[in-house]
């Protein structure tokens, strides 16, 4: 007998709508994402800080309703804090308080024991590099210290999905590097579920597999970034030798659009669906051209989400 | 030969020069561009001593109207027209006692309320947050980057908040008096020259403060707690170092005819007045004193809560 | 880097119920007062004043032993170990204790709503009202700190240097009082001055009105009084009416003379309710966490 496996969703949402007096921050948000690192994009206002802050129970949304790793968002927001670790994309520090202080009093407002929360937040302020730095009071850190002491207070309680709004805003080439790794480490080796909100597509095509698309508040597209990309059939690399003028006009003749030609000796098509690849051989022997490669080409994310919002 | 580099008349030694216009206090990334800030200025030409001239003086002019719009447009101004109202409600009460008369006015109600209260606590809300405030919203790199000196900076934001904070005294005098009907016009004439130096001093005070100390705003409440309320209160001649004494001084010798003075018999032997004149040269020299002070202190000083 | 030297271990240990949540607010609270200079200028004169009564309380008992005159002389300078000196003492200590919450508000609550800490302190498992009751227990704590203990310590001090236990014995109603005048202070200074800080959490504004509140509505209520002796006017007095309450819990207040222990507990269960309110739609308010 095949056995049947089924993997808890991470979140679950249904018609989750969210009005700040007459602005509708959040429309029918309906969603099911799996465990794992969760890329949140949108654009500025699009209700990406708000989904997060509804996701951990701290706004109550309008109408809907919703889980987070199996708890009503609703009615067990306390149990939810407990296991999620919340990064914010404002300070939100406490000026006068010292980062091991800070990061303790994290521990303990989770209900970790005094003892305990203070030696897990040498602990975890040692493994985000700011040993050093832990006796200085939060306000004289700079800007990068200042997120890794935030991610540092998110992470004291062990949580199993960890919240990111906006976690490499603000940071140095060398500073986002190495927060972008240590988000990885985190999901990658110890198995911590992210969800990460950011205008920076980059940071998600390394970080995370899957996907939420919002745009004025609309859920636009969730799914692993794969099989979004997947969903771009149609579209190769084509490399060549010889002279591809005639060529490229004939392909144009023929329906096929063609994307990107910043190279003399390559470009990107994209074909229509009645398109077999034969077609592209007949079509350079006759205008005395040499295809070296035809790759099958995937989007980037960035042309993902451009493309996921122009067809919204 | 090396060429000479012109002058940097700016607050931060190399800056560029800037588009002066209130833009530029909000905006965190101003644009540098000697063409903007040249479109933005009166007609001249570049080099042309006038055209500075009257750059600069349109700067101040653009930053006094700032520093009054944003310190009148703050919920400060609202605590203190509420503060103004209370001590109008006091007067009002104070005018329908028995037998009312400017003396017990002055003596009960405006030493105690405008002089011991009000009017300090106005000169704090104004004098210490116009550079206190700056700093604690880490905006004082907007003014140090105007093509404007330091020094002018600083006598700017002196004359708006002085301007601000004596205008917003008198006018509160004026009101209470008003209010307090017959009683309240000879008081207001007792008063008025008084208040009108007082407020100056305590303003210069607390915006020196202000750009000494990192918590400017707390160090002036503590100053005026300790030194103005406990001092100016103590047998001696400690309370010779408050503000309120000399104001008091020449309040009660502007109202000999009245009598006026402290109304407790205790008080009134350990006051220890000098003359009205005296105090009024002195509350002078200490309001020239005080803007030099900050004036040299802020043109000096390398802040290190500038973002 | 890091990850790479310093492994992240994991922790599952016992959680405790979020109402534990308020002792790491309150103790966060005293230690950002207690690391600054500007407030322990002010926790010294509150010092001062009881360690000049301690000193007074220890001169009359040794004075006594030597010759009743001399003790009764100093009985003239309220060091009588009656509800009335400690009633004063504590009005003394009340007065630096608002001066010092003046202060600290802003540091205390008004930068949790100024720069964001108020998500800080939910984004946890800890609920509004959690954070509300730890925010109230840490302007208590002060107050109790700067007043209530340092009365207890004189009290304590005043039975044991006597011949016996009888100063105990014979004075319960005022450790009643200093207990229940204490608890007055603290309840409707902690609530006052979050509402304060919460609407007004700037510094120099949080001053005007905690200021206005005390020092002006005294001077209204004064001035309504005079116009026809109307005593009743000076229940407005909020500051009054803790001191007369407290006087009441001593047993120190004057019998049937207005205004009334039952009417000044009714003004300032009043005032605590209207904070309340203003509290619970302040930490409610949606912006305050967005």
């Amino acid at each position: 007998m095949a056995a049947i496996m089924i993997v808890m969703a991470l979140i679950e949402l249904e018609n989750v709508t969210h009005f700040y007096g007459a602005v509708c921050a959040l429309r029918t948000v309906t969603l099911r994402v799996e465990p794992g690192a969760v890329g949140l994009i949108g654009q500025n206002g699009a209700g990406k800080s708000t989904l997060l802050k509804i996701l951990l129970g701290l706004i109550r949304p309008t109408s809907g309703r919703g889980t987070v790793l199996g708890l009503d968002i609703l009615g067990q927001g306390l149990e939810l804090r407990g296991r999620v670790g919340f990064m914010p994309e404002a300070e939100s520090l406490i000026p006068g308080v010292r980062g091991v202080d800070l990061v303790a009093l994290g521990g303990e407002l989770v209900g970790m024991p005094r003892k305990q929360a203070l030696r897990r937040a040498h602990e975890v302020l040692s493994y985000l590099g700011l040993e050093e730095a832990r006796y200085r009071r939060c306000e004289e850190y700079s800007v990068g210290m200042k997120q890794r002491l935030k991610l540092a207070a998110a992470l004291v309680h062990d949580p199993e999905l960890l919240l990111l709004d906006e976690p490499t805003a603000g940071l140095d080439p060398e500073g986002r590097e190495s927060m972008l790794a240590l988000l990885r480490a985190l999901a990658d080796r110890h198995g911590k579920s992210l969800i990460l909100s950011t205008h920076l597509l980059g940071d998600i095509d390394r970080v995370c597999q899957q996907v939420v698309i919002v745009d004025r508040g609309a859920l636009v597209s969730v799914g692993r970034i794969g099989d979004l990309r997947s969903k771009c059939r149609g579209r190769y690399r084509l490399r060549w030798h010889g002279q591809p003028a005639e060529f490229l006009t004939a392909l144009r003749t023929a329906g096929v659009n063609v994307l990107v030609n910043g190279r003399a000796d390559e470009a990107i098509v994209e074909v229509p669906q009645s398109w077999s690849l034969r077609s592209f051989f007949e079509l350079s022997t006759r205008h005395d051209l040499t295809l070296r490669d035809v790759v099958p080409q995937e989007e980037d994310l960035e042309e993902l989400y451009h493309r996921v919002i122009r067809t919204n | 030969m090396r060429e000479r580099l012109p002058p940097v008349r700016g607050g931060i030694e190399g800056g560029p020069r800037l588009k002066f216009d209130r833009v530029k206090f909000m905006n965190p990334n101003p644009q540098p561009s000697s063409d903007l800030a040249r479109d933005a200025l009166p007609s001249g030409r570049d080099g042309d001593s006038t055209f500075g001239v009257q750059a600069t003086l349109a700067a101040c002019g653009h930053l006094f109207l700032l520093t009054i719009r944003r310190q009148l447009m703050s919920r400060q101004t609202l605590v203190g027209l509420a503060l103004a109202v209370l001590c109008c409600l006091i007067v009002l009460a104070g005018a329908r006692q028995p037998n009312p008369s400017p003396k017990k006015l002055a003596e009960y109600v405006l030493v105690p309320t405008y002089i011991g209260f009000l009017m300090p606590i106005l000169a704090i809300c104004y004098g210490a947050s116009a550079l206190g405030g700056e700093r604690e919203d880490r905006t004082l790199i907007y003014l140090l980057i105007t093509p404007i000196s330091r020094p002018l900076v600083y006598l700017t934001k002196a004359l708006a908040t002085i301007g601000l904070v004596t205008v917003g005294s008198g006018i509160a005098l004026a009101a209470l008096c008003w209010l307090a009907r017959d009683v309240g016009r000879p008081t207001l004439e007792v008063f008025l020259s008084a208040s009108l130096l007082g407020a100056a001093a305590y303003a210069s005070l607390f915006l020196m403060l202000g750009a000494i100390f990192r918590y400017g705003t707390v160090i002036s409440l503590a100053y005026w707690f300790f030194l103005e309320v406990l001092f100016g209160n103590m047998p001696g001649i400690i309370k010779r170092i408050s503000v309120a004494f000399y104001v008091r001084c020449m309040v009660y010798d502007a109202g000999s005819e009245m009598e006026l003075g402290p109304w407790r018999k205790s008080a009134r032997e350990m006051f220890l007045p000098v003359s009205g004149r005296t105090a009024a040269i002195t509350l002078t020299c200490a309001i020239v004193a005080l803007i030099a002070v900050g004036l040299i202190v802020f043109s000096r000083r390398e802040y290190r809560d500038l973002s | 880097m890091a990850v790479e030297l310093a492994g992240y271990r994991e922790w599952a240990g016992r959680r405790r119920s979020p109402w534990w949540t308020c002792w790491p607010i309150v103790r966060t609270g005293l230690n950002m007062i207690l690391r600054r200079w500007i407030f322990w200028v002010l926790i010294g004169l509150g010092l001062l004043n009881f360690l000049f009564n301690f000193a007074f309380v220890y001169l009359k008992a040794t004075l006594t032993v030597q010759s009743e005159a001399a003790g009764g002389f100093l009985d003239r300078y309220r060091v009588t170990g009656t509800g009335e000196a400690y009633a004063d003492f504590m009005f003394g200590q009340a007065s630096i204790t608002a001066l010092l919450l003046a202060f600290a508000g802003s540091m205390l609550i008004g930068n949790d709503y100024r720069q964001g800490g108020l998500i800080y302190y939910l984004s946890r498992r800890t609920e509004r009202r959690h954070y509300v009751v730890g925010k109230l227990l840490t302007v208590g704590a002060v107050v109790t700190l700067i007043t209530t203990v340092p009365a207890l310590a004189l009290y304590a001090e005043y039975g044991l240097l006597s011949n016996s236990l009888d100063y105990f014995l014979n004075h319960p109603r005022i450790l009643a009082g200093i207990l229940g005048y204490g608890v007055v202070l603290a309840v409707v200074q902690s609530l006052l001055l979050f509402a304060i800080a919460a609407w007004v959490p700037r510094t120099v504004p949080l001053v005007m009105t905690w200021l206005g509140i005390f020092v002006l509505l005294k001077g209204l209520a004064e001035a309504l009084r005079a116009i026809d002796d109307n005593r009743h006017w000076l229940l407005l007095g909020v500051w009054d009416d803790m001191h007369r309450l407290g006087r009441w819990c001593f047993g120190s207040l004057e019998a049937g003379r207005i205004p009334t222990a039952p009417q000044c507990l009714g003004v300032l269960a009043g005032v605590c309710v209207i904070c309340l309110v203003l509290i619970v739609r302040r930490v409610r308010a949606v912006e305050v966490v967005t």
